[in-house]
């Protein structure tokens, strides 16, 4: 029997780079883009881990060479004790059962050519999972969960609005009682108000199924709210790990605060905000020195350790509580 | 979008194709006269009740050849059609999906064969094969393939990287289960409007093979050859000899063209203009 502590899915120094195009075909480009650049994280049954950062720092890649929907140039992905990436392709094809995808864009990644009763259908046919009959009642109670009229299931995704499509979405990785999804941004391209349905929804299949999430989100209070555990990345490497609660408690990389200190919360006296200049962007072919995210650290933008030395993950506090900072804490929440 | 059944080029275009494959399934069944009955009595009969179409210098019945020739040539259309897209269209999905090195050699293969003029490349085969009407098929279905391979390529190409092919290899799905669910059906406009203008393009071919004598030899009554025994009668007055087949050859073409015209502007509104031309 497996325990609920025992990680279903563990990360290890993940890693997936892409040769940078170059704009001369006869002097190839021999810069490397680092989009994920040794991420290590595990997640337990039953549990949702959130990876969270902004635009372009990876956390799709991350989401993606976890699934080997791009083959991860380095590191380690395990699940349940299987190496994910050393499979072969019928094997792998069988294990993806087990792991499974919702996407940000419901729109697109539903054939538009397929009723939702064979978009949902469509997994377990892939898997030889029951005879039609069998397939016909799992379908059906399927989309009953995620909140589908049985009488709307021939109908094309088209017919349906932003939310209804996602759960679709939602319903077609969790026919196959997957142990893991990997959540892409599953409401982003969603309204405010279904939001919070979509993100309610995804909850409770998780009490019901038992299921673990990764969701990878750009929005903290959604993590706040919807992770677990989760962990800060920035231009591909993790900058804080821990807890959601003490995470958002008491926050110790200068990212993460910078982050943080953008979210408008009600109630709350207006603090200090610390405005990250700039944007993400890699700092070139020096990037292998240093830490990734001082160019823009209010901390150690000057100090001479932060572009020596790229500073490691490090516990702090509790054991769960990591981060890779030289300074932690140095910078605060708390209004000045 | 406009509806396609409020058009009238697009009525017209189904009306002369209905007319012609009527003509051609049925006419010989029901017309008394037969393609190759020759009447002696009467050669070089002007159109009359009894020959609409008058007779040709042996005295056969000129609108009996017409219709088995509409057979011949909407016959040899459907196969040249057929044969091109399940060749073409499965390199080009070989191609498309088969990666760099396949798709190379694939698509340098297809420039070889599309280097040449597709009316020289038919002739080429035929003569090669001996001349005759079926050779004269194979010719053309083989100059056809480079249409269907290339545009189907490109259509794959575009098709594998949207949202919902990375879904189904999500999901889990077997790569002969993408290709047949997710990518060829996506491709059916495409290949649809294809298959239109390449049903045109060969039975103009068939008719410009057999008008040269490389295709259908002439008592055989197919609209090319049929043209070119005419021609010898067209300067001393026997004009429906040669003006018979080549309407014939001009409204199939014409419908098989406004067809895929239409259908292209109703189906796929942004895509480019056809290939064949």
């Amino acid at each position: 029997m497996t325990g609920r502590d025992i990680p279903l899915l563990v990360v290890d120094r993940l890693e997936k780079s892409f040769a940078a195009r170059s704009s001369n075909p006869f002097k190839p480009s021999r810069e490397i883009l680092r989009a994920v650049d040794g991420i290590s994280f595990t997640v337990l049954r039953g549990e949702t881990f959130g990876l969270v950062g902004e635009s372009g720092c990876g956390k799709s890649t991350a989401a993606r060479a976890i699934l080997r929907l791009v083959e991860p140039t380095g590191g380690r992905v395990t699940l349940d004790g299987i190496d994910v990436a050393s499979l072969a392709a019928e094997p792998m094809r069988k294990l993806r059962r087990r792991m499974q995808m919702v996407f940000q864009d419901s729109t697109g990644t539903l054939d538009p050519r397929m009723s939702v009763r064979e978009l949902v259908e469509e997994p377990l046919i892939v898997h030889g999972i029951g005879d039609a009959a069998t397939r016909r009642a799992k379908v059906d109670a399927m989309l009953e969960l995620v909140g589908i009229r049985a009488e709307f299931a021939n109908r094309r995704p088209h017919q349906f609005s932003g939310g209804q499509r996602q759960r679709i979405g939602i319903a077609r990785a969790l026919v196959l009682e997957p142990e893991l999804v990997v959540l892409d941004e599953p409401i982003s391209a969603l309204d405010v108000s279904v939001q919070a349905q979509i993100l309610n929804l995804l909850k409770d299949l998780q009490e019901k199924l038992g299921v673990s999430y990764v969701f990878i989100v750009h929005d903290l209070t959604v993590a706040e709210f919807f992770c677990d555990r989760l962990a800060v990345l920035y231009l591909g490497q993790v900058m804080e790990s821990g807890s959601a609660k003490e995470l958002f408690a008491d926050p110790q990389h200068p990212y993460t605060l910078s982050l943080l200190s953008a979210v408008p919360r009600v109630g709350a006296k207006t603090g200090r905000r610390t405005v990250l200049e700039g944007e993400v962007s890699p700092l070139g072919s020096g990037a292998s020195k240093g830490c990734v995210f001082r160019a823009r650290c209010p901390v150690g933008k000057d100090r001479a350790i932060c572009a020596e030395e790229r500073p490691a993950l490090r516990p702090h506090g509790t054991a769960d509580h990591t981060v890779a900072c030289h300074f932690p804490g140095e910078l605060s929440l708390a209004p000045a | 979008m406009r509806r396609i059944g409020d058009d009238k080029t697009f009525a017209l275009a189904v009306l002369i194709a209905a007319l012609l494959i009527v003509g051609a399934l049925l006419g010989p069944l029901v017309w008394p006269l037969g393609p190759l009955d020759m009447d002696f009595g009467a050669p070089l009969a002007a159109p009359s009740f009894a020959h609409p179409m008058g007779t040709d210098s042996n005295g056969r019945d000129v609108f009996a050849r017409f219709l088995t020739g509409a057979r011949i040539s909407l016959a040899v259309g459907a196969i040249v059609v057929l044969a091109g897209l399940v060749v073409g269209g499965a390199i080009g999905v070989a191609a498309g999906i088969g990666g760099r090195v396949v798709d190379t050699i694939l698509m340098r293969l297809i420039d070889a064969l599309a280097a040449f003029p597709p009316l020289i490349l038919a002739m080429a085969v035929t003569v090669g094969l001996g001349v005759g009407l079926k050779t004269a098929a194979i010719g053309i279905a083989l100059s056809s393939v480079p249409f269907f391979a290339r545009l189907m390529r490109g259509d794959i190409l575009r098709i594998r990287t949207l949202p919902f092919v990375e879904a189904s290899v999500a999901m889990g799905a077997k790569r002969g289960r993408i290709i047949a669910r997710h990518l060829l059906p996506h491709t059916a406009p495409t290949m649809l409007v294809q298959c239109a203008s390449v049903f045109g393009y060969a039975i103009l071919t068939l008719a410009g093979l057999g008008f040269i004598g490389l295709g259908a030899q002439i008592p055989e009554p197919e609209w090319g050859a049929m043209i070119t025994d005419g021609m010898q009668y067209a300067l001393t007055g026997q004009w429906w000899l040669a003006l018979f087949p080549g309407l014939g050859v001009l409204l199939a073409v014409i419908a098989a063209n406004l067809l895929a015209d239409r259908l292209e502007e109703s189906l796929n509104p942004r895509s480019a203009r056809n290939q064949v031309r």
